[in-house]
């Protein structure tokens, strides 16, 4: 048990070492809540010892005493060790703090950090003892760093510190708990009621009752700053410019990353609106506009122009950008294509049959003469779009609303929340079913032609096929259907940019640093993806921000410090959904009110009420706080 | 429905929605704990309440008792070979960080420790429960305490407790529910000294008694009370101390002095 090279991790690695890296660097050890990794067997391990415990120190909130005065007493402990001041009973106290902590802290920083020193006190015990009041023994030569996440901030795409706003909202401080979000995520209001939450599905409360209801605490602290409407920015007049194409989520989020930096930053928008999708593909019942326009408001108090009905490739090219003196573009158009159904009658040209895009971009820009009207409406198609079409449709006046979807309801890639509430207001769902031909007569919709399926064989989704049942044909009678399959196919938008590489599929290509095959030029968000999560897109925008920021002041962009540290978490289990979490339940979430639904499906309004203060204090305290601390090492002169 | 519930070996029956804690003070089985307060919800930090507890739907587990509710069938020991020594553990880590404190010294006695294993350099008594706060904000309303840090760690939310003059009305419910005294009050004269870690904090004036002359109270205490009680009330009270108003109002109750009775003065 002596070997210098060694891994002991209790999950999701094997018992061999292989060597990490980060960066260009190779690593001499990595350190964690689930174990260590030595590869160079060079590094100390009391000197990697005492760099952890400080480093956990400095991550303890202090509000426990096992963990605020716990971690203090054993750097202190590891620290005399490494002055030849160690004492052989310190071994003793060392595994009663760490067995403590493990065991009474209140929060996952506590109870997982000092584990490892459990393992290594047992494993070197015989090094620690011949340690004791040894000076002589050499130490140094490496840099140790550390990086704290936690398995909700690891499934962020933007990485928000979630557990730092729970707390801050736990203590009554709602004002620092929205500085901490609208660090990273200017828009909160917005994200606070649409997100697709991923960090609420590696929620480890999830795994004792119910997950924390992450994204309505962020709509809270949102909602009690009414009057946040952002910081003037003092901006240099003569200072390097930046043009932003696209005022949606991702080029929004860029324009704030970039003008608290003082850059002049000018947005170029197609339409008449702010927003993007956020304004044109979301209702207002889930997302009220003058919460979207209030946060935008925000950002343009930075001191970011927005232009309206100006479209790139339409109305301005990258090269009239170049000559207006713009030092770095930024592209974060979004995917407002749709998928044909390919089936018969679509391309008839009745009324009454629309693409759900179009639909809902209509009805959110007020095109009400666009909208197609009747008594009885279809939706092809499970996700978020086609839910939202059906809901919108009561508030248009029909009086029936059909969902056709091809697989069963567990296979939707709609959120499980918005289909319930769909059926609440009176959708009516047909699981297993697929379209096969759109009826018309005298140039109008009359029905949709159905067809039974059955679940086959998984495909490469791992999802089973549906396959038809012959003779299965059913007619449901309709005078409008949407089409809202999905928004793949080609991005008609992306033409004509000259310099910038686009797929086959037509998306922007882009390098690690998130520019195109055009210097200067950065492109995030749907055009890069193709149709993704909101939130996917406001981490392009802060990335791309922070990019073009190093990319003006040097010269060059190159991977950040927080992008490698992320690839070097990827490498370990931040969240084990089979963990055994040892905390009592039964305290399940706090009741979301909303309106009744034979209420609410016949207006606008917002169909979700905020927590109260008191609600979002109690729901907060539900949060385990499971923070990670990852430590690793460097040899200074490899 | 009553729960039936086992700690230390005994059988208890239990209230529902009571906790471990309070259902064990009970029947006679002292948990020892710091930071919980009857008159809030546990605070859960200074981690000396914990128990063993398993049960039906309940892994086997340690946790802190005073928000464990009691559940049908929950197995619970209070003073296991296992808790004993995570307690004492605390309990000196609780000493290595604070300055005397009489209830903390009984607790040390009694787990049979003494004094001065570790050391932090703290220099104060206060164990950053966070009660004093709590009584400031949620029930008198003044919000003039509250806990901060020091450093530029971004992670640490308590490292001290800080009062804000401007709000303190000098009423004294810190002191009182600070298990610790590392907030005191000091009535000297006609001046009261609210002492934060054994450092004058806040000095307001008192009132004098309209009997007895004896200063008695703050006045923006007075005016806190006096804004949540209605118009009847406020029109029967009278600036008395606590003594001359027994006197009072225990007389007019006899019958020796007509009910509007404002005293003698001097």
């Amino acid at each position: 048990m002596d070997e210098k090279v060694f891994c002991y991790w209790y999950k999701g690695l094997s018992e061999t070492v292989v060597p990490l890296t980060y960066g260009e660097k190779k690593l001499a050890a990595v350190i964690g809540w689930d174990g260590i990794q030595v590869f160079d067997p060079g590094l100390d391990i009391v000197d990697l010892c005492y760099e952890y415990a400080r480093a956990v120190e400095e991550s303890s909130c202090g509000q426990c005493v096992p963990c605020r005065t716990g971690t203090r007493v054993l750097a202190d402990i590891f620290r005399r060790f490494r002055v030849g001041g160690g004492r052989p009973d310190d071994l003793y106290d060392i595994s009663s703090i760490a067995m403590t902590m493990a065991d009474a802290s209140m929060c996952e920083i506590g109870k997982s950090s000092p584990r490892v020193f459990l393992y290594l006190i047992e494993r070197f015990k015989n090094m620690f003892m011949a340690r004791a009041g040894d000076s002589s023994a050499a130490h140094g030569g490496y840099t140790y760093k550390s990086i704290i996440t936690a398995p909700c901030i690891q499934a962020c795409p933007i990485h928000l510190d979630i557990p730092k706003y729970i707390e801050e909202i736990k203590i009554g401080r709602f004002r620092e708990s929205l500085d901490e979000i609208r660090q990273r995520l200017p828009p909160p209001g917005v994200v606070g009621r649409v997100c697709v939450r991923p960090c609420e599905s590696n929620c480890r409360r999830g795994l004792v009752d119910e997950s924390i209801q992450i994204k309505h605490l962020k709509r809270f602290v949102a909602d009690q700053s009414g009057g946040n409407s952002g910081k003037n920015i003092q901006f240099d007049p003569q200072g390097p410019k930046v043009a932003i194409v696209g005022a949606g989520p991702s080029g929004l989020t860029c324009a704030h990353v970039l003008a608290v930096r003082g850059y002049r930053v000018t947005v170029f928008e197609m339409l008449s609106e702010p927003g993007g999708m956020a304004a044109v593909g979301i209702p207002d019942y889930r997302l009220p506009r003058d919460v979207l326009r209030h946060e935008i408001k925000a950002i343009e108090n930075e001191g970011v122009e927005i232009i309206y009905g100006k479209a790139l490739g339409a109305h301005f090219t990258l090269d009239d950008l170049e000559e207006q003196g713009f030092t770095a573009v930024f592209i974060g158009m979004g995917c407002h294509c749709h998928k044909k159904m390919d089936i018969e009658g679509e391309d008839a040209g009745y009324y009454g049959y629309v693409p759900g895009v179009y639909f809902l971009r209509n009805i959110n820009l007020g095109l009400m003469d666009e909208v197609p009207r009747g008594k009885k409406l279809v939706v092809v198609g499970g996700g978020n779009v086609a839910i939202d079409c059906a809901r919108i449709a009561f508030r248009l006046g029909f009086d029936e609303a059909h969902l056709v979807y091809r697989r069963s309801r567990k296979e939707m890639p709609a959120d499980a929340v918005e289909i319930d509430d769909a059926e609440a207001e009176g959708v009516k769902f047909y699981f297993l079913t697929a379209p096969k031909r759109i009826i018309g007569e005298e140039g109008r919709v009359t029905g949709l032609e159905c067809l039974s399926m059955e679940l086959g064989e998984p495909d490469a989704s791992g999802r089973r096929r549906p396959v038809a049942v012959k003779g299965s044909e059913f007619i449901i009678d309709s005078d409008v259907v949407v089409a809202a399959i999905g928004q793949e196919g080609d991005f008609s938008c992306v033409c004509n940019l000259p310099g910038v590489k686009t797929s086959e599929r037509g998306a922007v290509v882009v390098d690690e640093n998130l520019m195109t095959t055009r210097r200067g030029v950065f492109a995030g968000g749907d055009c890069i993806t193709g149709p993704d999560a909101l939130i996917r897109a406001c981490a392009h925008g802060r990335l791309a921000g922070l990019k073009i920021d190093r990319f003006i002041e040097t010269g060059n962009v190159e991977v950040f410090e927080e992008e490698m540290d992320q690839k070097l978490l990827n490498s370990f289990l931040v969240f084990d959904a089979s963990e055994k979490v040892k905390v009592p339940g039964g305290s399940g979430r706090i009741p979301v009110r909303h309106e009744p639904s034979l209420i609410r499906k016949t207006d606008f309004r917002e169909v979700d009420e905020g927590f109260t203060p008191e609600e979002a204090v109690a729901e907060a305290e539900r949060c385990l706080r499971c923070y990670r601390v990852l430590m690793y090492a460097y040899a200074e002169h490899p | 429905m009553n729960v039936r519930l086992t700690i230390d070996g005994g059988k208890i029956v239990a209230e529902p929605g009571m906790t471990v804690l309070d259902a064990a003070g009970r029947s006679g089985i002292r948990i020892p704990t710091l930071c919980f307060h009857k008159a809030f919800s546990p605070n859960r930090v200074c981690r000396l309440c914990i128990v063993e507890a398993e049960g039906p739907g309940l892994d086997h587990m340690v946790t802190t008792s005073c928000n464990l509710k009691a559940m049908e069938g929950m197995v619970v020991e209070t003073a296991s070979p296992r808790i004993v020594a995570m307690r004492k553990t605390i309990l000196e880590l609780l000493l290595s960080g604070t300055e005397f404190s009489h209830p903390l010294d009984e607790l040390a006695k009694a787990a049979g420790i003494c004094r001065g294993k570790f050391s932090t350099g703290r220099t104060d008594n206060c164990i950053l429960c966070g009660l004093c706060v709590r009584v400031c904000t949620e029930s008198i309303g003044a919000a003039a305490l509250r806990i901060e840090t020091t450093g530029e760690n971004r992670y640490r939310v308590a490292e001290k407790i800080r009062l804000l003059q401007e709000r303190c009305i000098g009423c004294g419910a810190c002191a009182a529910v600070c298990p610790v005294a590392a907030i005191r009050l000091e009535d000297v004269v006609s001046k009261r000294n609210i002492l934060v870690y054994g450092k004058i904090a806040n000095t307001l004036d008192m009132v004098p008694c309209s009997m007895c002359g004896t200063p008695y109270a703050t006045q923006s205490f007075i005016d806190s009370v006096k804004g949540r009680i209605d118009c009847e009330l406020k029109k029967g009270m009278k600036k008395l101390c606590p003594e001359c108003s027994r006197i009072v109002y225990a007389g007019a109750l006899a019958g020796e002095f007509p009910p509007d009775f404002s005293g003698p003065g001097r």
